[in-house]
């Protein structure tokens, strides 16, 4: 995996050639690199290959012995599963015709039990709520079909993770030995809760949402959102006001970079924290759960220095992007 | 062998002096620079944290890539020395890197234009091997006057998409390769800008015909190499020049970058400062004895005053650790630390790890002539190579020798050793590997059932310094734990012993009670802190059926875990055995050769059976370490100890 020093050298690179450059000479990319041109590719083909190697790593994993004959093995699957069928849904509600086809990644469809080809065929929501009437995703066909003609798409993406993190907690309950169980749920539930404090943000800051219709829009897998006190989060003023209020919470100390700038960030921070953690434990689903985690967390800070070097951000500005 | 007591360092002083008490601090060593205003002390005080451009960060770069193009690795031989430069201001630096620039230029630049060529020339006969399976002129099919099409590279993923869009194009591939089809598309002239627009939004990478290919292809691809072989040649000599160039202003160059980087990193710290009304304010951490020294030495400065307080007195800063270690257990901090450093106020483990590693390794890997070879490849790392590694070698050689000479194995040579034992009066060697296997297994398995009392010591230890009751006393590795653990080892080993200690009360007392303990720990522990009766931490959890239910599993895990951390240890003596069995095929097949070779098959076999054991015991112990003992009382959250502008370390010297 890349190191703090390989993330700051990332920074530091003048384009995203040179950065594609780099990741080919690092042993882990080399072969997802091999056969391109770094001075003609795309920016956002390299993205693609670095979600296709993250997504890469999660079969050879599953498949090793047989282990996504479990649910919770198979889990991630789901995730990617949820995230293109909200594309779906944003694609058909916007009527842009193609671009869900041109944004599919084939190597997800083809593990998928769903045919997102015939998906990517319909022509409306409703047409791909009938789709989905007879799969697992049934019992949000009619929030779909509903939301979609209120324009409401939060709305759907939390039915969608309350979904996930539904089945998460169930597979775990089921497919785990107790103390392996209880090793998971603490990263699980901090999970939940930075996506909670993400949508929560978003809100304040794009919608200016109050406070209890915020508190609506919460998963509630883990039961009522006030009760962990996330109230008091969902009443700042400012992402720098939820930032400083995140990290004085508990079991964000010492994890949270001191000159952390982005709310998202230390989030993933504490993620990033949780999963080490997980690594270090005698566990073979925990260490399998939090490398996936960590095997994200790297791709997203490349897509970030990625996306920093487009913009022409400085290399400071963009390792506080960057969680490691 | 504990953790150094920290002290919190305040200093004040003039903003003029801020730099010269930066420096200082560098100086000193031992500073562990805090932000002057935490995050909980934000909007309570009117100290702002400054936050400035680095103005040396773009000369430096600059320099850097000077040096990189000059093949001199700068940024790895920064050696931190802060005595007086002729370089005082950035302005110095400045001249300095533009003449440095001005002279090593237009070699640069020529060498760069001789590698763009190349690169250019390279693609193009790329493009032309790719492109061989067309089949057609290329002025022919590129003046088709109502049809548009585009040479290129299709990802492969990209290409399975093709067949589900409805309008009508052709792909035509010429090539694949693992990621791409090689090949061309084209449509109806009309429709050019919504098929266009789908080939980019699938990744295609459009190839432009490079003026470099004219003539039939034969042709083109022999220019082609000769150009390309003329410039490498020329790049090659350029190199040579900047190479003897750069030979020769090397030192002075390493010189400056080393001052500049010092004066960068220094100008970078003064983000952690604070100011108001004309004065800094810096927060930090020294260790308590090197306290005073660094208070005399700061508070030199004219107009800065230090002040020393207790760790503890800013609850928002969690002081580092620090590990204090001697000179036998010091090499093994690289072993804690790959579990991370210690809490502050926790336990630093690594003499116990040092110890028992030692020990370890020496009884796995028992060889005298192997050990000394190892003993000697450690005191070569630590000495010449600086590795800080070496001493771990040195020391584990050391244990490997001594066991060699109990097993009486001499780089495979059982009997090598005899005379010693005759002339020291022993008459033999005191273990005969093959012949106490039974003894070997079982002291391995008492060696780990030491171990492992003693990992479940110290996490008693650090649960009482943490008032964590549940761990301290009623945990399966707390007081509760042990006292089972060590009951029913001493009944085996009695049993063992044809003695039986199994009697109702040492029953009842040492293991039912403990075990009770164990089950009901959660309860008894709240019990313990709160004087209140509830069987979980969280009310909403607390059914009696759910925490039989719970508790019975964990039991269970328990005890199994018991057993199965205690039999792991039974590699120790596997590998006794099996180093003997290797150097016994070593012998075995040094024999089928003749007396010219033997030499060889001996030097080459024990070579490769060093290697490979040596690497496997050190990952089995490593492994051992981690999860046989570290995961019963380790908790590595501790920040790690490191001073400003010195050598990351957490270790002592």
């Amino acid at each position: 995996m890349l190191t703090g020093e390989d993330y700051r050298i990332l920074s530091s690179k003048g384009s995203v050639a040179e950065v594609a450059q780099y990741l080919k000479s690092r042993e882990g990319f080399k072969d997802t690199f091999a056969d391109i041109d770094v001075n003609t590719v795309h920016r956002g083909y390299i993205e693609e290959l670095l979600k296709k190697r993250s997504f890469e790593i999660f079969t050879d994993l599953r498949d090793f012995q047989h282990l996504g004959k479990k649910q919770f093995y198979d889990l991630v699957s789901e995730r990617y599963e949820n995230e293109l069928l909200l594309i779906l849904i944003r694609t058909l509600n916007s009527g842009e015709k193609n671009s869900f086809l041109h944004s599919l990644p084939t190597y997800v469809a083809r593990s998928s039990s769903l045919d997102f080809y015939e998906l990517a065929a319909c022509k409306n929501v409703e047409e791909l709520a009938r789709k989905l009437e007879h799969t697992k995703y049934s019992p949000l066909c009619e929030l779909i079909v509903k939301e979609s003609k209120q324009g409401d798409m939060t709305e759907i993406e939390n039915a969608f993770a309350q979904l996930y993190y539904k089945r998460l907690l169930g597979s775990i309950e089921k497919d785990l030995s107790k103390s392996d169980a209880k090793l998971i749920m603490e990263p699980v539930k901090a999970g939940v809760h930075i996506r909670n404090f993400v949508n929560a943000y978003r809100m304040k800051a794009y919608f200016n949402a109050p406070p209890d219709e915020i508190s609506k829009k919460m998963v509630t897998v883990l039961g009522s959102v006030g009760s962990h006190g996330l109230n008091r989060l969902f009443e700042c003023d400012s992402e720098q006001e939820m930032l400083e209020l995140f990290c004085r919470l508990r079991g964000t100390k010492g994890v949270v970079k001191e000159n952390s700038k982005f709310l998202e960030t230390a989030m993933t921070q504490v993620k990033l924290n949780y999963a080490r953690k997980l690594m270090r434990t005698q566990s073979m689903p925990a260490v399998y759960f939090a490398f996936l985690q960590l095997c994200d967390i790297e791709t997203s800070n490349i897509i970030h220095i990625i996306e920093g070097i487009r913009y022409g951000l400085e290399p400071d500005r963009i390792e506080a992007l960057i969680a490691y | 062998m504990g953790i150094e007591k920290m002290t919190l360092v305040n200093i004040v002083g003039d903003m003029s002096q801020l730099d010269n008490t930066l420096t200082k601090c560098c100086e000193s060593g031992c500073f562990h620079i805090e932000p002057a205003v935490t995050r909980g002390a934000e909007g309570r005080t009117e100290l702002k944290l400054l936050s400035e451009e680095n103005p040396y960060t773009n000369t430096l770069r600059r320099f850097g890539e000077l040096c990189r193009k000059l093949n001199i690795d700068a940024a790895s031989q920064l050696t931190a020395d802060y005595s007086e430069s002729d370089y005082k201001t950035l302005y110095d630096f400045e001249r300095y890197v533009s003449g440095l620039e001005k002279q090593f230029g237009s070699l640069i630049d020529e060498k760069r234009e001789c590698y763009k060529e190349i690169s250019e020339k390279g693609a193009a006969i790329k493009q032309l091997n790719h492109l061989k399976g067309m089949n057609a002129n290329f002025e022919q099919v590129f003046s088709c006057e109502y049809i548009h099409l585009k040479l290129g590279k299709l990802p492969i993923d990209s290409y399975s998409k093709l067949e589900y869009y409805d309008e009508v194009f052709f792909f035509i591939p010429f090539d694949k390769d693992k990621q791409f089809y090689w090949g061309m598309y084209f449509c109806a002239n009309k429709d050019k800008a919504i098929i266009d627009e789908i080939f980019q939004t699938l990744y295609f990478e459009p190839v432009t015909v490079s003026p470099y290919i004219q003539g039939t292809p034969e042709k083109a691809l022999e220019e082609l190499n000769d150009a390309v072989n003329r410039r490498s040649l020329r790049a090659e000599q350029i190199d040579e020049e900047l190479s003897a160039l750069a030979k020769e202003r090397r030192e002075e160059m390493l010189k400056v970058y080393d001052q500049l980087a010092m004066r960068e990193n220094i100008f970078g710290l003064r983000k952690k400062a604070a100011e108001v009304n004309g004065k800094f304010f810096l927060k930090g951490f020294v260790p308590k004895s090197a306290s005073e020294d660094f208070k005399k030495k700061v508070g030199k400065i004219r107009s800065v005053s230090v002040t020393i307080l207790p760790a503890d007195s800013e609850p928002d800063l969690t002081p580092p650790t620090k590990l204090k270690n001697g000179w036998f257990s010091r090499p093994y901090i690289s072993v804690v630390e790959m579990y991370g450093v210690p809490v502050y106020n926790g336990i630093n483990p690594t003499l116990f790890v040092a110890l028992s590693f030692t020990l370890l390794f020496g009884i796995m890997f028992g060889d005298l002539g192997q050990g000394f070879v190892v003993f000697l490849a450690g005191l070569f790392m630590s000495l010449k190579l600086k590795n800080k590694y070496g001493g771990l070698l040195t020391r584990c050689g050391l244990s490997s020798m001594f066991f060699g000479f109990m097993y009486g194995s001499f780089f495979g040579f059982e009997d090598f050793l005899d005379p010693v034992y005759e002339a020291i009066g022993w008459g033999k060697k005191p273990l005969e590997i093959f012949d106490q296997t039974t003894f070997i297994l079982i002291s391995a398995v008492a060696i780990g059932v030491a171990i492992i009392l003693m990992s479940m010591i110290l996490n008693i230890i650090t649960g009482f310094k943490q008032h964590d009751y549940e761990k301290a006393i009623f945990g399966c590795n707390g007081i509760a734990g042990i006292i089972f653990y060590s009951s029913v080892a001493a009944a085996l080993v009695g049993r063992i012993a044809g003695f039986s200690l199994t009697t109702p009360m040492y029953v009842i007392f040492l293991i039912v009670i403990p075990l009770v303990c164990i089950f009901c720990r959660v309860p008894f522990s709240i019990a313990a802190k709160y004087k209140r009766w509830q069987l979980s931490e969280d009310p909403e959890e607390s059914g009696i059926g759910n925490f039989i239910v719970e508790n019975f599993f964990e039991m269970f895990e328990f005890l199994l875990s018991y057993v199965s951390n205690t039999l792991s240890f039974l590699r120790v003596g596997g590998f006794v055995l099996c180093h003997a069995g290797m150097m016994l095929v070593v012998m075995t097949l040094m024999d089928g050769f003749s007396a010219a070779v033997q030499p060889i098959v001996l030097v080459v076999g024990n070579a490769f059976v060093m290697a490979m054991e040596g690497m496997i015991v050190a990952i089995q112990l490593i492994r051992l370490e981690f999860y046989e003992v570290f995961s019963r009382f380790y908790e590595g959250d501790g920040i790690p100890f490191e001073p400003v502008g010195a050598t990351l370390s957490t270790d002592s010297e």
